[in-house]
């Protein structure tokens, strides 16, 4: 992506991402029952369905990398796997700050151990661990132990999905692709769309950033690596 | 329904969102002055 592209990306993510705080907290009704602090909403789902996104990269360049990680885009397979882990995890983290922030009114507590919310805390900390396993370990099989843990890890991404399906929650049911009349009312949904597509772009414009950066940190490991080997070759002699 | 409370938790969700892109964001740019410090040592 060059510079021109990126620049009218993020101009585009700016007017989208204004324009969607406008439709959520202006243009968007107040809902009958919980009242204004439903608008919540319209940057909770968002969140999550950013780094579920995040995290269905995270899973095809994992199993990328670990098929063919003796070829040249292994290296490439890699940074957008670890680059992907780490915005899905931020996202991940905003939904689950926006939930206890809705939950405490709504529910009069921040936190319930629920299917739903258990499950995603789990996800947060599989790949907060897969990042910590990634920052820590000094071998060179990290990236491999990672690609297989990322593997696992997303086993719990349907879990997430579904739970409020499978099991009664303290979560509400669900309101997208749920039961037969439990969908948003449709004056509510144009808020929603925007604010996924704000999400989304705005997603990847920083998953990119974050890719060059992994790949600028690979390509200096190299040449320090090359630097170390000429120095020890240089005593040697 | 509508408590000072929960208008404030509203807010709170919102401008906590951008709090923590904005740190993301410093964190990034803090990557890259760090790769291109350690670059620059390399090549002196």
């Amino acid at each position: 992506m060059n510079r021109a592209i990126f620049t009218i990306a993020a101009v585009a993510t700016a007017i989208l991402l204004s324009f969607g705080l406008r439709e959520a907290l202006q243009v968007a009704p107040t809902e009958a029952t919980m009242g204004n602090i439903q608008r919540i909403f319209y940057y909770h789902v968002p969140a999550y369905a950013t780094a579920f996104t995040m995290f269905a990269v995270n899973l095809l360049a994992s199993i990328f990398y670990l098929a063919r990680r003796n070829s040249e885009s292994a290296a490439i397979a890699d940074a957008v796997a670890v680059s992907s882990a780490e915005i899905g995890v931020l996202f991940c983290s905003i939904g689950l700050i926006t939930g206890m922030l809705w939950a405490k009114p709504v529910w009069g507590i921040w936190w319930t151990w629920d299917a739903r919310l258990t499950s995603t805390f789990v996800l947060w900390l599989i790949y907060v661990s897969y990042l910590m396993l990634r920052q820590m370990s000094a071998t060179d099989q990290a990236p491999t132990l990672a690609a297989a843990l990322a593997i696992f890890g997303f086993v719990d991404v349907p879990i997430v999905y579904m739970s409020i399906r499978w099991w009664r929650t303290q979560h509400p049911q669900p309101v997208i692709f749920g039961e037969q009349g439990s969908g948003l009312d449709p004056s509510m949904v144009p808020a929603l769309l925007v604010n996924l597509a704000a999400f989304l772009l705005y997603g990847a414009l920083i998953f990119w950033v974050r890719y060059k950066l992994e790949r600028a940190r690979q390509q200096l490991r190299e040449s320090q690596a090359l630097h170390s080997l000429k120095l020890a070759r240089a005593e040697a002699r | 329904m509508d408590t000072a409370r929960s208008i404030f938790h509203l807010h709170a969700a919102y401008v906590l969102t951008w709090c923590v892109q904005l740190v993301y964001v410093i964190y990034l740019a803090m990557g890259f002055v760090r790769v291109k410090r350690e670059s620059e040592e390399l090549k002196k």
